[in-house]
């Protein structure tokens, strides 16, 4: 379809042609009730799950947030490293997927030609259907392997001496492997908002900077980054929230071991991780409690989360509206 | 834009009819399915024909008219065998029942059956006193199959089959044998070079009967390992990573030299991997195999509690051949059932009869191990008490 021309006739007429009566109140509720399902959703989550794992949360009281034991067969139950995991991976996989990912979106909004930019951008947005699942045996069966052989051995040679690095890899699976999965999963979350929020930044901005003798990358940092901040931030937002709930692809290359440790080449645990794994089988009402306990855990998190990234957002543009942003 | 919202509505009505094509067509194999009523006789009576060389009553064609919809909920392990021969069931003794069975975890199979939302369970592990004293009704823990625990490793260039004892094998996973030229390890093996390589021990990181069952087995051999961590279906292991399933295991097994690991039999079976023999009560070496997993069976059951609450791990050493780790899938089912319940609880009651009987000779194409000669008797007795209404289903 080609785009309609131009006719003051038919919204002129559409409006004479109406008749006054409900359809502005049906309306309303309409909208209304929309928004309002997400609110019950999370006040549904948030009761059902405190209930659910109330016997749990007598049983482990406050130090479940700061003790690192998990042990079902005694009964004693520590959240810590489970947490730990969940932080540190994220937000170490984020760190990548920014990285890479805002250069993406420059490179196929600033420099690259059209034929060359769609097919990335479209190969990009397909790397966000992949299903979690494949991601995680194509991590355990080919990339974590290779990681080990080409990345954390050299790695841990060179720079050893930093505790990142400071344990021989014996294994593929661990924090590193789970790290570059999530930053894989990430990713495209982070480039397609990116690229959007980019590209929506005026032209008089970059001509403004191209006519004051700027180059190309001067004219990107001055004229277009500054601009697409809080967009970009944003995208980090987004690609965060992925990379805390990302459950399957990291089960199955981190190892699985409840251990609070800097070292990357270790083997650790997420909290998606610790209910995917031992729900299924948690055979009696106080351990599936608990399992429950670490959900809602997981739920404040992300809330917490969210709300600190909005006020990052927040200070960063200064309260200001802002070209090109999400919000 | 009219031409368009037409087409849309010709797609949306053409998909309609193709639909009610399709429910036409299901409709009329439905019935077609029901009609050839002489097929039923022939697989019915050449399932009759081993029944006749066991000598049980009542005889194991029974419940061929039953018609009904069981439900059950529980276990993956068992999900392989009772899907399988549930099928059979249906296909060659009772065209009426089917078995709707959800493997969703043993914990799950639990809270659905103590809820009484499924006809029966199926756990990993037999319910504890303390859960059977919530249930609040008498309740039959009945084992349907077994399995062996295989230990199994990655040593590259090493053709040797390895020999394990117990202390060797908690000593291993508790982090005291560190390398694989350990001497405990070389006093198991006293005629195989070994390598100076570091050992790395995986477990499951998923809660599973196969790790239930080889903590008993640590647990009950050694008393370091039942002080510091102890046995359960998830434990806090003392080090190494964990495989989500026997597959992630297998894998990370495969992929590092120097591992050791335990999966279910099969699973080392199907990719290859070496596995070792385990020192048994009677002080033998034994491999895991269908055979050596039955005989663990047979060797328990003679002391096995009457409730056949029992692990077939370190079996007596009554049974020389026996390898002592062994695991098994119980079958949760209430003593009495109510009578509205009747024609759900006939059914499933004739089909777990058909299963230990003609059932078992599907086992071990699926690499589970039949079962024992005199566990099914127990398991008659079990299947016997139960009653609908208070009338016994059995005759």
């Amino acid at each position: 379809m080609t785009a309609a021309p131009y006719e003051p006739g038919r919204v002129r007429a559409l409006l004479a042609r109406r008749r006054p009566g409900f359809g502005e109140p049906i309306f309303r509720i309409v909208v209304l009730l929309a928004a309002l399902t997400v609110l019950a959703t999370i006040i549904g989550l948030v009761v059902t799950m405190t209930v659910e794992s109330r016997r749990g949360i007598a049983h482990n009281g406050w130090s479940f947030l700061w003790t690192s034991t998990w042990d079902q067969v005694r009964q004693v139950f520590g959240a810590l490293p489970f947490v730990y995991g969940t932080v540190m991976t994220s937000v170490t996989a984020l760190a990548l997927a920014m990285l890479v990912g805002v250069g993406v979106a420059l490179f196929l909004v600033e420099l690259a030609p059209a034929w060359v930019a769609r097919p990335v951008g479209f190969m990009v947005e397909m790397l966000a259907a992949i299903p979690s699942v494949v991601f995680g045996l194509w991590g355990i069966f080919i990339l974590a392997p290779w990681l080990q052989q080409h990345v954390e051995l050299p790695l841990h040679q060179r720079l050893g001496w930093l505790p990142f690095f400071s344990t021989y890899p014996t294994t593929a699976v661990g924090n590193f492997a789970a790290i570059v999965v999530l930053a894989i999963m990430v990713l495209p979350t982070v480039a397609a908002v990116s690229r959007d929020v980019i590209a929506a930044v005026p032209r008089s901005q970059r001509e403004a900077a191209l006519a004051l003798g700027a180059t190309r990358w001067e004219m990107m940092r001055l004229g277009v980054l500054p601009y697409a901040r809080s967009g970009i931030l944003g995208a980090g937002i987004l690609g965060l929230a992925r990379g805390v709930g990302e459950t399957m692809a990291v089960t199955m290359v981190i190892g699985n071991s409840p251990t609070i440790t800097l070292s990357l080449f270790k083997q650790g645990y997420t909290m998606a991780s610790v209910i995917a794994n031992e729900f299924t089988e948690a055979t009696t009402a106080l351990y599936r409690s608990t399992l429950i306990e670490i959900g809602l855990l997981l739920l404040v998190i992300t809330l917490l989360i969210n709300v600190g990234a909005r006020l990052l957002v927040w200070r960063v543009t200064g309260g200001q509206p802002s070209g090109g942003a999400l919000q | 834009m009219l031409t368009i919202r037409r087409r849309i509505f010709a797609a949306l009505a053409a998909g309609g009819a193709l639909a009610a094509l399709l429910l036409v067509s299901a409709c009329s194999n439905g019935g077609s399915a029901a009609t050839p009523t002489s097929q039923t006789g022939t697989p019915a009576a050449t399932g009759t024909s081993p029944a006749a060389t066991s000598s049980v009553t009542p005889p194991t064609n029974i419940g061929k008219d039953d018609k009904a919809q069981v439900t059950g909920a529980g276990s993956t392990a068992i999900f392989p065998f009772l899907s399988k021969i549930a099928d059979i069931y249906q296909k060659d003794v009772a065209k009426g029942v089917s078995i709707n069975y959800q493997s969703i975890g043993s914990g799950g199979g639990i809270a659905q059956f103590t809820q009484k939302t499924v006809d029966f369970g199926a756990s990993d592990i037999y319910l504890s006193d303390k859960q059977m004293q919530d249930i609040g009704a008498p309740v039959l823990n009945v084992p349907m199959i077994h399995w062996a625990v295989a230990v199994t490793y990655n040593i590259p260039n090493f053709k040797s089959e390895l020999r394990f004892s117990p202390s060797t094998i908690a000593g291993i996973w508790l982090g005291n044998i560190k390398k694989w030229n350990d001497p405990a390890i070389k006093a198991d093996n006293p005629n195989v070079s070994l390598p100076d390589l570091p050992i790395t021990p995986m477990h499951r990181s998923d809660g599973s009967g196969t790790t239930m069952n080889f903590t008993s087995f640590l647990a009950g051999t050694s008393p370091d390992w039942k002080s510091k961590v102890g046995a359960g279906l998830s434990v806090n292991w003392p080090q190494g990573p964990g495989g989500k399933g026997s597959e992630g295991v297998t894998a990370l097994v495969k992929q590092t030299a120097g591992a050791i690991g335990y999966v279910e039999l099969s699973y080392a079976l199907q990719n290859n991997l070496p596995v070792g023999a385990v020192k048994n009560a009677a002080g033998n070496y034994v491999k895991p195999t269908l055979q050596s997993t039955t005989d663990a069976v047979a060797a328990t059951v003679a002391t096995a509690p009457a409730d056949l609450r029992f692990l077939i791990v370190n079996p007596p050493a009554s049974h020389p051949d026996a390898y002592p780790i062994g695991a098994s899938t119980w079958v949760l089912l209430y003593k009495d059932y109510p009578a509205s319940k009747s024609s759900e609880v006939k059914a499933m009651v004739h089909f777990f009869w058909w299963a230990i009987h003609d059932g078992q000779k599907y086992a071990t194409s699926i690499d589970y191990s039949p079962m024992a000669p005199d566990l099914v008797k127990k398991v008659e007795v079990a299947l016997k008490s139960i009653t609908v209404g208070g009338q016994p289903v059995l005759p």
